[in-house]
């Protein structure tokens, strides 16, 4: 009787007094006054309902788990039959990245896979270098190549950790380079301290040089619980003075190394943060394997209304295999917006498949270079292979390294897919990129100003080695001066002035030095690392002095050329730079 | 009235043929209606383990109210009061109403909004423009800058009404129509303080500081005001006493920095302790990040380790402040079980499932960890769905390859 009684006032209060529900009389239910008022009906029975509730709540032994349904869509899966489809998914038919043993298949998924399948990939591949014995010397060897040439920013982390344990000369500079971040981590953590106990005014991480603070959050997942405890607290406006600028960089330099720890932070920027800092929340959260991370996409995606914005929560919820957003995207791939556009590109990395590789070609064709860039990105990860002859016409076309660098990156990659589809390249598909620009011929130099040149270059670098400045570089400017076509003088005054800080003078002579001979200098690791990090210093030292469009153009100078040689945390600091320096979502 | 006279006639309808055995169920629990002069207030009654348990809504323990409800039911005659048993289907129940024209403006607008809604009903007030205008109304009474408050009042409302959820806004209409009786009697003390945090104002909080309090940051999150994600609370737990204040800030507004987890120590803090967890606001302080294994000790000192408390602990809430009370807790599950294998469960068998359908990825990130044994500790919020109280997670100490490290969860 009494819980009828309660059913029927529950069903008043969800279908309202007003109504006249299945002919209950609400005033009787309640026994209060026929004519008693409203107000007093709807206090009684609210009264009533919420005093029985509460009196009923309990726990016992057989209520032991949420009977609830939870709202969250399932996600939208993307139709991927093939073995690159089921390595490291969901279901009875996956295979997972640990089964795989033959070293040329993990290589392929290195250049081919999504993130999630190269971060495994690479990872495996080092598993397999530590069973050399047992490996086929070829295999180990390619698996050695394959490791060296990776050269992939979003896997920079997870190369430290293979490359310290590679042998030779590669696996010192890793294990030294990681004793150098400990150094960094235990110098700057007493700073962190400091800053919370205001005895610091300066929020430490942020006013850190660029590359060195790409270099310390690089390695994110190794920095301790308190430092990244603090990271959060900058990244979600909780260090007081840090203004938005040093969050949006703290922020930005996290894109590839957050982990579980900053989830939570993360989530809260892209709930409450600005429109700048959520975007690029959502960049760095679509890169933590955690199960927080899809849920508060989804939500965002469903509320967002501004379509760059959309698209880039439609990306990253496809790099968590829920295409959702596909059909949205690949509409906003007409719009006349630039910005929209590149946001749909880049989108369309995660979400685009073989049939989408028509529309997102056209945009090889775009004035945009930036647009061109990105199109390029997408098509290396759609690996759909009709993009390969125009991708192959783009590459002898560039004029410029990167975007050649990012064509041959591109062609590679489609190969790679190709191989793991068990395809071959269809006939009259067949791309071939010739040598960039060829070496340039040396210039016919009597043999006599050759070796005054090569004594001059010589004293020059001693002059240098004993610390006298000028008398080193007038020499080496002779030498140079004696031979134009020789890039060595030039790149030894760069380097001295690079060593000195001198980063204007340095970025004078390194221009010079690629005017004379860009592969060269492109393809040397030690010239490539000094000169974007000449780029980067001059540009954070003119952005400093308030002329941020003269550092806005040098850094897209330096990202002109095949930085694919240059350290990643360098790459991922220019890249980063530019996105803040343009200031758009990008 | 006396139950007696209910017996003989409860029995006189079976007798004159009401059905016997029309329904299989039980009675598991019953509210009486209990007038003192011109008051009445309602007792709740039922049965935990054969002990009875009453409690009324004047919110004061063994209140009057539920002595004499006490006292009917074990068919005691008491003189001068005149007990009234009923169950919401039985019995006579008389509201003393509040004349109208009596009632303080910001009183008259939480009565509007009840009535509104309840006119209308729950399943079609969302939207409804008689409830929008009395959301508007009660904004406006709230002021310029809403308080916390009233902002996370309206955030819960709002969300109640969007999903329908009959259980949870008769809560916080329950609270509306208490706060509007709070504010129309001008009552002191707690209930004061609770209608202070409600709508704001320094007499929210208690005029006796805390002085040199160390606190541990056990949880933060962000919460529905009246905008999305517009309310930043952290839940701090005072190192000395184990008691767990809520630290409320819209925002952009202004609030003690600091990451999470964080030690702070408090010179000088004020407190209001009309909801739980009490609200609190840090005057003085100095903010740590580096917690110390002697810290994650004294925490686990604190933690609740037996959940047959929880529940009285809930209610005695909700009874205190219906509208505004989210409490907190730190618990140390002996183990977890359960179907998934997270369910936490103390040492006498019990569990306090885990709110997944409100944060099903924290639930999912949590399970891993549940399943190798890994959590000691697990602070959340609770809140109930038919009968059943939860906890909705938001901080945990794991154990992370043999040390021991305090998980932000939310």
């Amino acid at each position: 009787m009494q819980e009828e009684g309660l059913a029927r006032l529950r069903r008043c209060l969800a279908e309202g007094v007003a109504h006249a529900t299945e002919g209950v009389d609400v005033r009787a239910e309640l026994h209060i006054d026929p004519n008693a008022a409203d107000g007093d009906v709807a206090r009684t029975l609210v009264q009533i309902l919420d005093a029985v509730e509460v009196a009923s709540l309990d726990l016992a032994p057989s209520r032991e788990r949420d009977t609830r349904e939870a709202d969250e869509l399932a996600p939208v899966a993307a139709a991927d039959s093939s073995f690159l489809g089921r390595l490291g998914g969901e279901g009875d038919d996956r295979i997972g990245v640990d089964e795989v043993r033959d070293v040329g298949t993990l290589v392929a998924v290195l250049r081919a896979g999504r993130l999630e399948q190269r971060r495994a990939a690479l990872l495996r591949l080092a598993d397999e270098m530590g069973k050399a014995g047992r490996l086929a010397p070829s295999a180990v060897k390619e698996a050695a190549a394959a490791l060296e040439a990776t050269r992939d920013v979003e896997l920079a982390y997870e190369r430290t950790l293979v490359h310290a344990h590679m042998p030779g000369a590669p696996g010192r500079a890793a294990r030294a380079e990681a004793e150098q971040w400990r150094r960094q981590v235990d110098r700057l953590l007493p700073r962190v301290r400091a800053f919370w106990d205001a005895e610091l005014r300066e929020e430490p991480v942020s006013h850190l040089p660029g590359e060195e603070r790409a270099r310390l959050l690089l390695r994110g997942p190794d920095l301790p619980d308190e430092f990244m405890a603090h990271l959060g607290a900058v990244i979600e406006g909780a260090a007081g003075t840090v203004d938005m600028d040093a969050r949006l960089a703290v922020l930005s330099s996290m894109r590839h190394s957050a982990d579980s720890r900053l989830v939570a932070a993360l989530i809260t920027t892209l709930d409450a943060g600005s429109a700048e800092l959520a975007v690029e929340a959502v960049r760095t959260l679509s890169r933590v394997s955690d199960p927080r991370v899809r849920p508060a996409l989804l939500t965002a995606y469903e509320r967002s209304v501004v379509d760059p914005h959309r698209a880039v929560l439609a990306g990253a919820l496809a790099a968590l295999g829920d295409h959702r957003g596909l059909d949205y995207v690949k509409s906003l791939l007409d719009s006349d917006d630039a910005a929209t556009q590149l946001a749909a590109l880049e989108a369309m990395e995660n979400l685009g498949a073989g049939e989408d590789c028509e529309r997102v070609t056209v945009f090889l064709a775009d004035d945009n270079p930036t647009i061109v860039a990105q199109t390029v990105r997408t098509l290396a990860r759609m690996g759909d292979q009709r993009a390969l002859p125009l991708l192959a016409e783009l590459g002898r076309k560039a004029a410029v390294s990167a975007l050649r660098a990012d064509v041959e990156d591109a062609i590679s990659a489609i190969h790679a897919r190709l191989e793991l589809r068990g395809e071959g390249e269809q006939v009259g598909l067949e791309v071939s990129l010739p040598e960039p620009d060829p070496i340039v011929p040396l210039l016919h130099i009597p043999a006599l100003k050759r070796y005054r040149a090569y004594a001059l270059y010589a004293m020059g670098r001693v002059w240098l080695g004993l610390g006298a400045f000028r008398r080193g570089v007038s020499r080496l400017e002779r030498a140079a001066t004696i031979r134009g076509d020789w890039t060595a003088p030039l790149l030894a005054i760069a380097m001295a002035c690079t060593r000195r800080k001198r980063y204007a003078q340095a970025l004078t002579v390194f221009r010079r030095a690629i005017d004379v001979g860009r592969r060269s200098v492109e393809r040397n690791p030690v010239m490539i690392r000094a000169l974007s990090h000449t780029f980067l210093e001059r540009a954070e030292e003119l952005e400093g002095e308030g002329r941020r469009e003269i550092a806005r153009g040098l850094v897209a100078e330096a990202l002109s050329l095949d930085l694919r040689r240059a350290p990643s945390s360098l790459r991922f600091e220019l890249e980063r730079r530019r996105r803040t320096l343009r200031g758009g979502s990008a | 009235m006396s139950l007696r006279e209910i017996k003989q006639a409860a029995q006189r309808a079976l007798e004159d043929g009401a059905p016997r055995d029309a329904v299989a169920g039980e009675v598991v629990s019953a509210v009486l209606a209990v007038r003192i002069d011109d008051r009445q207030e309602l007792v709740t009654v039922s049965l935990a383990g054969g002990e009875l348990r009453l409690s009324s809504t004047d919110e004061v323990l063994d209140s009057p109210f539920v002595q004499v409800a006490r006292a009917a039911l074990a068919g005691a005659e008491l003189g001068d009061v005149s007990a009234t048993p009923s169950s919401s289907s039985a019995g006579q129940l008389s509201v003393a109403p509040v004349p109208a024209d009596s009632m303080p403006p910001r009183a008259q607008a939480l009565t509007d909004l009840l009535t509104a809604i309840v006119r209308l009903g729950v399943h079609h007030a969302a939207g409804a423009p008689a409830v929008v205008e009395a959301l508007e109304r009660l904004e406006k009474e709230a002021g310029v800058k809403p308080a916390v408050g009233v902002s996370r009042f309206v955030g819960r409302l709002k969300r109640a009404l969007s999903r329908q959820d009959v259980t949870t806004t008769a809560r916080l209409l329950d609270g509306a129509a208490r706060l509007a009786r709070d504010l129309t009697n001008s009552s002191p003390g707690e209930a004061q303080q609770r209608v202070a945090t409600f709508f704001g104002g320094q007499s929210a909080y208690s005029s006796d500081p805390l002085v040199d309090r160390r606190f541990f940051e056990i949880g933060r999150e962000r919460v529905a005001g009246l905008e999305r994600a517009s309310i930043e609370r952290r839940y701090l737990l005072d190192l000395g006493d184990g008691q767990i204040y809520g630290e409320s800030l819209r925002v952009g507004g202004s609030g003690s920095m600091g990451p999470c987890p964080r030690i702070l120590s408090a010179g000088l803090s004020e407190v209001s302790r009309g909801i739980t967890p009490p609200a609190i606001r840090l005057l003085q302080y100095v903010v740590s990040g580096s917690l110390g294994t002697d810290t994650l000790s004294v925490l686990g000192g604190y933690a609740v380790r037996r959940f047959s408390a929880l529940a009285e602990m809930y209610r005695v809430a909700l009874k205190q402040a219906p509208g505004l009370a989210e409490p907190v807790i730190l618990i140390a599950p002996q183990r977890f079980g359960g179907s998934d294998g997270a369910t936490p469960i103390d040492s006498d068998g019990l569990p306090l499932p885990l709110a997944a359908a409100d944060a099903p990825g924290i639930v999912q990130a949590v399970t891993p960890h549940a399943r190798r044994g890994a959590i000691s500790l697990l602070s959340g919020r609770l809140l109930d769905h038919e009968g059943t109280l939860m906890l909705l997670p938001l901080a945990a100490l794991i154990d992370r390859d043999g040390t021991r490290s305090w998980w932000r969860l939310r």
